[in-house]
């Protein structure tokens, strides 16, 4: 049985507390319904996949998380804290992968971590051990010392990661993390993930790679337009969508996500 | 725990390292702990010129006798100042631009979004946003008042940059960001009055009497007090509570700035799309480039109109000397303009290009269309201030055939500028290039490159005499094209080891970094000491400054020639020697025997010679070191061993144009006068050099030319 899916069926057994939790969450950009009414939640030890086709909402949901923008109707928390009147606070719970990294260009990646331990107010020292074996693992080391602005796409994700990690956080909030990183690599950090969820933390990622999803998401939120469409385990979602236990997800996906035509 | 201290130690020293390293050119050059570089000094020359015009700004209002006119005077400086820091606080929070330009500004960029700041770190990030604000108003301040100002200035910076914070925390609490946009624009205008109101302080002070607010503050200043307590106690807080607002709301502060609006555009007109109009289309949608250029454009039409109704409306029209002074400075003033427009406008075009590769790499786009784009739309943009200008000179009553030759030069001068410019925001500001953000995109080497000649054609004391600096702009912006034609590539290929500038363009860039040196050092020794006679440059001071940039030149060309061969110092027949020596004392004499004649042509075109203040035995050793021995080795070395070089290599089976063009480039850097016999000189250098393939020779000519001239003027 593999690390994941043991974690996955302790995660079923015994509900962990839940880290991130939104309750009628709204936001509205003008007249556009970006996230229309969110109930949900990411629990310890847990992978949430945020699962919707472009615009339908994920991005912004995770910023609401991070206090970048503010709620228009009801209310996101983390651990307790209200994300839209503490957003320090908040940002000190979640480590953030973003879809598009961008770093200080004149920065070494090593340099950006330190950076990111003071703003954190963390000791460097202990915050590289804590970070050996991720770099070890990403495969990161030979280009620490080189300036960002000569990275790959790739490199600059695997960064972006890295930096999510220095705090420990008990939230990770990945937008995309699979996106422009090569299979080998984007295997690495698919593991990487259920390590991390093994160990305790929440994570809350969005793709529309629904395969990985299905490989490492012990729950998923099917988002359309705003809304939530459906949410439940892989199993669940087939069963709700009328369908065997060998289909596949997209199919489920695609009856549940189902648009006029 | 998060200490707000660590997070400012941390935030400034990325300010620095921004600072410095930033200023590394292209991609391929990045390092890490390059420190020092010609950039680098570019910037520090820039902050150094903006203190030191604070200082000169002081002195007409030091110089006003009475009492109740100075303190007048001062409160309209007060004034000025805070409208300057206020603006400049407001200008640098804002969207200008496309999303990618806010990556290069380090306190607006994304990755500080995502990390726990404090809402005090915040604040002092809105504080540090007043840019170059106290480098221009601490100087004027303790010009004007001396030492004891110095608790006022950083309380009026406090105050200034606090109403500024302010202004940003009610904007974009209550507006939509692309309302925002135009309004950053719009602040570029207060700026603008705020250095006019600070440079005018003077006259308004002894026209109009006391500034509404600020003038107990003022006067008391005036008169050596501290200003009011309750005064100083009201401004604080003030400060305080605008910081206090800009940090709460800029905890959210990415709230709106990504939100765009979806307008829905109807598209007029069935002629197709091509790149040319693409790029006005794009101007025009994208509103705070559009207003951007507006308020640039519209201040010389306001100029106009006013000047316009001035003469006709006022005593008649103005005497000759009067109109020709005017014209002069009118040209100047716009030429000004044209370079902040071409700059800030090809910097947001190629900042475009940069977000929509993707698109354009997957398109059969050949780099010259790419470059002609955006050359034709500044082209454009040149013709109202070239009409302008026109207007102007029609109502001044012009009649001067020279002043139209000007005339004329100033729009060739605006084409090849516009032209030039659009290939150089591609040459520092392309795919990869850690190119400014920290300063203005004047503030670049590339960029220098190109201003200088174009300032040299405008502020030439005779038509005639600008036609050297016509050339070299033309040649520099032939280059910076063929240059940029390379570089464009990288929208096909993002590769990291693209060769992104030819051999000849970082040449050139190293003889901007030897102006700009030349230029620094000369502002700091003369901060440092007085010259004797104000009205002429003292020899100590321009030897000085010489000496040491001479040796910078040399360091940097040894250094930076990289691919052009190993430098050869003694040729291989030693006979050569004296035939160089020969041919430097002959351009000598003629020289010497042209001297009258030339300056007999000089005066008949109303030119006054430049005169030089010896001031004593060290200013006569030092001019004399520079002269004899620093000007021969670092301009042989330079012109020569590199600019030479990199032309022969470029022009190929042509390449024995190579020393023309080498020596009309050194005898454009030389004073106006000395023009046809300096290319002679530099002639034979070149031919010696090429012949020869070492530098022996041309520094034997050029020392020999140096003593006879310098003999003779003794």
């Amino acid at each position: 049985m593999s690390p994941a899916i043991a974690s996955r069926s302790q995660a079923e057994r015994t509900p962990a507390p839940a880290i991130l939790r939104a309750e009628g969450l709204s936001k509205r950009f003008g007249a556009k319904l970006a996230v229309a009414a969110l109930t949900c939640e990411v629990r310890s030890g847990e992978v949430v996949g945020l699962i919707g086709p472009n615009g339908a909402g994920k991005t912004t949901t995770m910023r609401l998380a991070l206090g970048l923008l503010l709620p228009s109707e009801g209310r996101i928390e983390v651990l307790g804290v209200d994300c839209a009147s503490d957003s320090v606070r908040v940002k000190e719970l979640i480590g953030y992968v973003p879809d598009e990294p961008a770093f200080y260009e004149f920065l070494s990646g090593r340099e950006t971590v330190d950076f990111a331990c003071e703003m954190r107010g963390l000791e460097r020292q202990a915050a590289w051990e804590r970070l050996e074996p991720f770099v070890a693992k990403l495969e990161l080391a030979p280009e620490l010392d080189r300036l960002v602005s000569g990275y790959s796409h790739g490199t600059k994700k695997k960064l972006a990661l890295l930096l999510a990690l220095v705090h420990g956080p008990p939230l990770l909030l990945l937008d995309e993390p699979t996106n422009g990183l090569d299979p080998p690599s984007a295997n690495l950090v698919r593991r990487l993930l259920s390590e991390l969820a093994a160990a305790g933390a929440g994570i809350l990622l969005s793709t529309h790679l629904l395969d990985m999803a299905d490989r490492i998401c012990h729950r998923l939120v099917f988002l359309d337009r705003g809304r939530l469409v459906a949410g439940g385990t892989p199993a669940e979602l087939r069963a709700l969508a009328g369908l065997g236990g060998d289909a596949s997800l997209e199919d489920a996906f695609l009856r549940l996500v189902a648009r006029p035509a | 725990m998060i200490h707000l201290r660590r997070q400012l130690v941390a935030i400034g020293r990325l300010l620095w390292r921004n600072f410095t390293r930033s200023a590394i050119g292209g991609r391929g050059e990045a390092r890490v702990g390059s420190v020092l570089s010609a950039r680098l000094l570019l910037r520090l020359l820039f902050l150094a010129l903006i203190a030191r015009n604070g200082l000169d700004l002081a002195r007409p209002i030091r110089a006003i006798a009475d009492d109740a006119e100075r303190s007048a005077a001062l409160g309209w400086a007060l004034l000025g100042a805070i409208a300057v820091t206020a603006s400049l606080t407001v200008g640098f929070q804002q969207p200008i631009g496309a999303a990618a330009a806010r990556r290069l500004r380090p306190l607006q960029h994304p990755l500080l979004a995502i990390l726990p700041v404090l809402a005090s770190t915040r604040a002092v990030l809105a504080l540090l946003s007043s840019g170059w604000a106290p480098f221009l108003f601490g100087p004027f301040f303790l010009g004007a008042v001396g030492i004891r100002a110095a608790a006022s200035v950083a309380e009026l910076w406090l105050l200034g940059a606090g109403l500024g914070a302010a202004a940003v925390a009610v904007m974009r609490r209550f507006l939509a960001a692309h309302r925002l946009a135009p309004i950053a624009a719009a602040t570029g205008v207060v700026v603008l009055s705020g250095v006019l109101v600070l440079t005018q302080a003077a006259w308004l002070g002894r026209r109009l009497g006391a500034a509404p607010a600020l003038s107990s503050w003022a006067r008391a200043l005036a008169e050596g007090r501290a200003p009011p307590a309750l005064a100083q106690l009201a401004a604080l807080a003030l400060a305080a509570l605008g910081f206090a607002a800009f940090g709460a709301v800029e905890r959210h502060g990415y709230d709106r700035l990504d939100v765009q609006p979806t307008r829905s555009v109807r598209t007029r007109g069935t002629r197709p799309l091509d790149l040319r109009r693409l790029e006005r289309r794009l101007l025009v949608r994208e509103r705070s480039a559009l207003v951007l250029s507006a308020v640039a454009l519209l201040i010389p039409v306001v100029l106009t109109a006013v000047l316009v109704w001035g003469v006709a409306y006022g005593s008649g029209a103005p005497e000759r000397v009067v109109v020709e002074a005017l014209a002069v400075t009118l040209l100047t003033s716009f030429a000004s303009f044209a370079v902040w427009i071409c700059f800030g406008q090809a910097s947001i075009a190629v900042a475009r290009d940069v977000v929509a590769r993707p698109l354009l790499s997957s398109l059969p786009i050949p780099p010259s269309a790419t470059l002609a784009g955006k050359g034709a739309l500044l082209s454009w943009m040149m013709l109202p201030l070239v009409v302008c200008a026109g207007v102007m000179f029609l109502f001044l009553r012009v009649d001067a055939p020279e002043l139209w030759a000007r005339w004329l030069l100033f729009a060739g001068a605006l084409w090849l500028l516009a032209r030039g410019t659009a290939a150089i925001a591609f040459l520092s500001q392309g795919l990869g290039s850690a190119t400014p953000g920290a300063g203005t995109p004047i503030g670049s080497l590339d960029n220098l490159i190109i201003v200088v000649p174009v300032m040299g054609v405008v502020l030439a004391p005779h038509p005639l005499l600008a036609l050297p600096s016509f050339g070299a702009l033309a040649l520099v912006s032939w280059e910076a094209r063929r240059a940029a034609l390379r570089c464009v590539r990288w929208l096909d290929d993002a590769s990291l080891l693209l060769e992104r500038s030819t051999p000849l363009w970082r040449a050139l860039l190293g003889f901007a970094m030897f102006l700009s040196a030349q230029s620094l050092i000369a502002l700091l020794l003369g901060a440092a000491g007085r010259p004797s006679e104000p009205d002429a440059p003292a020899a100590s001071l321009m030897g000085g400054a010489y000496l040491v940039s001479a040796l910078a030149l040399a360091a940097y060309t040894i250094g930076r020639r990289g691919e052009l061969g190993r430098l050869r110092w003694r040729p291989a027949r030693r006979w050569t020697l004296a035939l160089g020596a020969a041919c430097g004392l002959a351009t000598g004499a003629l020289g010497v025997v042209l001297q009258p004649a030339i300056a007999r042509l000089l005066e008949r075109l109303g030119v006054e010679g430049a005169q030089v203040a010896m001031g004593g035995t060290l200013g006569a050793l030092l001019l004399g070191l520079a002269v004899l021995v620093a000007a021969p080795l670092a301009e042989e070395l330079y012109f020569r061993g590199w600019l030479q070089e990199a032309l022969a290599l470029q022009l190929g089976r042509r390449r024995v144009w190579a020393p023309v063009l080498a020596a009309f480039a050194f005898a454009a850097v030389h004073p106006g006068p000395a023009f046809p016999v300096v290319w002679l000189l530099g002639l034979a250098a070149g031919a010696l050099y090429a012949r020869t393939g070492a530098l022996g020779p041309g520094i034997a000519a050029h020392a020999a030319h140096n003593a006879l001239v310098w003999w003779a003027s003794r």
